[in-house]
């Protein structure tokens, strides 16, 4: 127990702020040590100067001080609490409310609706698997896998690209390429994909 | 007759209602028990801002406006059944603000000393009672004057830890609603109120 410690428990024990097992722990300190007894003797001190220096609260006619209070409150106003009708609200602040309350909706539901996104499988993002188009699988190169989607609508002809080795090339690479892919930078080049067929101008 | 009979023990007095329950009872429109609440607590509200402005009309004054104010915002209060603490907040808040207040109209007016003086009279009144002889009384003022004078130092939150739970005697509890801390922290304030008070009246220690 340093200094502060010690002067922080001869505090709280002075102000008869610590429990019986820590009051019998800190009497043997005290007997055992003129330091802390001293302390002990500084903080009875200032007990007694706030107690005395401070002096009593000067006497008050209490009854009296009810009656001003209990006047005063009477004439307060009463506490209210606060109720919001929704019956009394003009039409401009109910349809201000049922536009907030559609706005939260749809925000909510875009953030937190289950996801529609891709299927992942195998840590490979599908979005259609039945036309998913692997590239050869015998190479011993870190493959790379490109999809392509044709899509029956022309607005998402390349919805979704998904790219990563397949499960067979991953397999058969890691055991020969271990040290490669943990030491390089990971980079993906795509060799082919198909052009939408009926909307050229199609930016990506 | 064993109803009647005079061994028949005495029926206790109904338990006196809860500090939440009379809360709620004012809040379903039973103002009366507001004065219940009132006589609970004017004693403690008035040592507490006596304590902090060392001057019985303001806190008195102050008192007033604590539970006035304490009516009108009732329902505001989250948790009925600390409604004691609640108060003692607003009175020590009040106090605090009518303090910087009277601080800053002493300071603008011209007679300074004047209402410093009257707030010094308890406390001098009462040290001086206990005291005899010149010597004593002199000692005792220059004392009282000194002992204002470090308590005015401390921090607002040092002052009321000190005031409340050393002075006044307030559970620790209570003192952590009024000050909105931990128990630990009101433990801190108060040492760290007594250290600053060991330093500054190092000579009458």
């Amino acid at each position: 127990m340093n200094r502060d410690q010690l002067e922080f428990a001869v505090s709280q024990y002075a102000e008869g702020g610590l429990s019986a097992d820590q009051e019998a722990a800190l009497k043997q300190v005290i007997e055992g040590d003129p330091e802390a007894e001293k302390i002990l003797e500084v903080e009875r001190s200032l007990s007694s100067l706030l107690a005395v220096g401070l002096g009593e609260v000067p006497a008050v006619d209490y009854e009296q001080l009810f009656g001003n209070i209990s006047q005063a409150v009477a004439q307060a106003d009463a506490p209210q609490v606060k109720t919001y009708r929704i019956g009394s609200w003009n039409w401009p602040a109910r349809l201000a409310l049922a536009a907030s309350v559609l706005i939260v909706g749809f925000v909510g539901y875009h953030f937190y609706a289950p996801s529609s996104g891709p299927v992942i499988s195998n840590g490979v993002a599908v979005e259609h698997p039945q036309q998913i188009a692997n590239a050869p699988r015998s190479s011993t190169q870190i493959q790379v896998l490109t999809a392509a989607i044709s899509s029956p609508s022309a607005a998402s002809a390349v919805s979704r690209i998904a790219i990563g080795p397949s499960p067979a090339a991953a397999t058969a690479a890691l055991g020969h390429y271990e040290g490669v892919f943990s030491s390089r930078s990971g980079k993906v080049a795509i060799s082919a994909g198909l052009e939408p067929a009926d909307k050229p101008d199609f930016p990506y | 007759m064993e109803l009647s009979s005079p061994d028949r023990e005495p029926t206790p007095p109904p338990p006196s209602p809860s500090d939440g329950e009379l809360v709620a009872r004012v809040l379903a429109g039973d103002t009366s028990a507001f004065d219940e609440l009132i006589r609970r607590y004017q004693r403690q509200a008035v040592a507490v801002s006596y304590r902090l402005l060392n001057n019985v009309d303001d806190a008195l004054e102050v008192t007033q406006n604590a539970f006035v104010k304490a009516y009108a915002s009732l329902a505001s209060l989250e948790k009925v059944e600390s409604f004691g603490g609640w108060l003692m907040r607003i009175v020590s808040n009040l106090s605090l603000n009518f303090r910087r207040g009277r601080a800053g109209r002493r300071h603008l007016s011209l007679h300074d000393g004047g209402d410093e003086g009257q707030a010094d009279a308890p406390v001098q009144q009462q040290w001086q009672s206990n005291t005899a002889g010149p010597l004593h009384q002199l000692q005792s003022q220059e004392m009282g004057e000194k002992l204002k004078n470090a308590m005015s130092q401390l921090s607002d939150k040092q002052r009321q830890a000190l005031v409340m739970f050393t002075i006044e005697k307030m559970p620790q509890k209570q003192v952590a609603q009024t000050l909105k801390c931990s128990v630990e922290a009101v433990k801190w304030h108060v040492f760290q109120a007594r250290k600053r008070l060991k330093e500054l009246l190092a000579d009458y220690l």
